[in-house]
């Protein structure tokens, strides 16, 4: 992974009501200890990233959406690959350096510059 | 006096509970005026000689709904008459054979039509199996143990042996566009940017002028309608209902948000409570400014609400349920933020809730 790498975020289907993608679908889950999962774009192309999270392991997902490592580090994140078994492709970024009431503002800064870059696949 | 008649079967969902749905009956009676009206054209040409039927031919022809048996649903139709039929039981026949000609012109394979049939009778088969949707038929028993099957498809090439285009119940929603007040009709706008002219009562004319080229006030059109071969509408013909709907995009997205149940989210996320949701939807649907950009709105996990624009400065709302609590935010030029919090517990909140909107939230340059 490097500055340029992009990172493949799975977005669920009430996170873009009507095609309008939302912030929530940047925000790490409450269980999740400020990680937000994605996947590593060197290593794996957005249609695959889409069956995997789907078929593999059977999550849903309306489309997939990226943002650069320098991006995230621009909204002031870090981001590294944390593969996991059956799973090299894993990545995280990581909002543990904010307070958790920063968290929206820090998500709707990914989400802008994924929005910029516009939807990476979709199945439809 | 009575006598049985015919006895088809209903076949589909909706007869699974061996009972008929009222508006199936209209077809029942549509099915009672094609019999008369073959019943009279075989008269005729078995006697030449005569203009039109003998006075009273069909006046004691009368179908009743004697009883609906089993398997799935089948109405058993009589014949009930107050006394001899006008013809005796000449007339019978006629009425007889009517039934079987219907029958025999239901199951004709593709363009072999009875010669018998006149084509300007098929027409009647725009009422007759009308209400029948796509999953339902109807059997006609025929003799020797044969049976004639009736479904929305061959219904529509039945009519449009004849004629170039057939008519269905429609179910139709879209925008109010122009109304023409002396024809009493409007315009409607649907979302594949096609048209349809719908006629109106007058009565409808107070809501066509508030409604018309809003466009986030849905009129949902429940009638009659013409489609050609391809199914293309032609003709909204007549109408049973009009209904509107404030807001549709809100009210839609409310209603897909009181669906969710816990664990939504892949197993995890809290649903929002429903309660608290219909309270929501109760002061946003109808009352959301109309000059106001339209909010996402999307669940979080935690079983909260966010409400975001595609507006300058990416402004959002994190609605947070257990208080009521509104957290706005947006991003200002440069580093500078906006936040505001209102708490949303009484109806004059949402009036300060909606102002404070109306002063942020700016459209985004086309």
């Amino acid at each position: 992974m490097n500055h340029e790498t992009t990172l493949l975020r799975q977005v669920h289907p009430d996170f873009i009501p009507d095609g309008q993608l939302t912030s929530q679908a940047f925000m790490p889950f409450p269980k999740d200890d400020g990680q937000l999962s994605a996947y590593d774009g060197d290593q794996i192309s957005a249609p695959d990233s889409y069956r995997h999270y789907t078929e593999v392991l059977g999550n849903k997902s309306d489309s997939v959406w990226g943002i650069t490592c320098a991006e995230v580090a621009g909204a002031g994140l870090t981001s590294a690959s944390a593969p996991l078994e059956n799973f090299p492709s894993h990545s995280l970024i990581d909002f543990t350096g904010h307070p958790e009431k920063n968290f929206r503002k820090l998500a709707k800064k990914l989400k802008v510059f994924a929005t910029a870059r516009g939807r990476l696949y979709s199945p439809q | 006096m009575k006598s049985e008649f015919l006895q088809p079967r209903f076949e589909g969902p909706r007869f699974s509970e061996h009972t008929l749905p009222l508006e199936v009956a209209r077809d029942l009676a549509a099915y009672e005026t094609l019999v008369v009206e073959l019943a009279k054209h075989l008269y005729i040409q078995e006697h030449p000689e005569r203009q039109r039927v003998p006075k009273g031919f069909a006046a004691d022809f009368h179908l009743h709904l004697e009883r609906v048996d089993d398997g799935s649903a089948r109405p058993l139709l009589s014949i009930v008459t107050a006394g001899a039929l006008a013809l005796g039981a000449g007339a019978n026949i006629y009425f007889e054979r009517a039934r079987e000609l219907i029958s025999a012109c239901v199951a004709a394979p593709e363009g072999q039509l009875p010669p018998e049939f006149p084509r300007e009778l098929l027409v009647h088969f725009n009422q007759v199996g009308r209400s029948l949707r796509a999953d339902e038929s109807v059997e006609l028993p025929r003799p020797g143990g044969a049976i004639a099957v009736l479904t929305p498809d061959r219904r529509k090439h039945l009519v449009l042996a004849a004629e170039k285009v057939y008519e269905r119940e429609i179910e139709l929603s879209g925008t109010i566009g122009e109304a023409d007040w002396e024809k009493s009709t409007f315009r409607l706008r649907l979302a594949d940017e096609s048209h349809a002219v719908v006629p109106m009562p007058e009565s409808f004319h107070a809501q066509a002028r508030k409604f018309g080229g809003r466009e986030r006030y849905q009129v949902t059109v429940k009638g009659i309608a013409t489609y050609d071969s391809w199914d293309k509408l032609q003709k909204v013909i007549s109408v049973d209902s009009l209904e509107i709907q404030p807001d549709y995009q809100l009210a839609a997205r409310f209603d897909a948000l009181l669906a969710l149940a816990d664990g939504w989210l892949d197993g995890r996320g809290i649903a929002p409570d429903k309660t608290k949701l219909a309270a929501i939807a109760e002061k946003m649907v109808g009352q959301y400014p109309d000059q106001l950009p339209l909010p996402a709105i999307a669940p979080t996990p935690e079983g909260n609400l966010l409400l975001e624009w595609d507006a300058p400065g990416d402004p959002s709302v994190d609605l947070h349920l257990d208080s009521m609590r509104a957290a706005f935010h947006a991003f200002q030029p440069g580093d500078a933020e906006t936040e505001h919090e209102i708490p949303l517990t009484t109806a004059a909140s949402w009036g300060e809730f909606f102002s404070f909107l109306n002063e942020r939230l700016r459209q985004r340059p086309a």
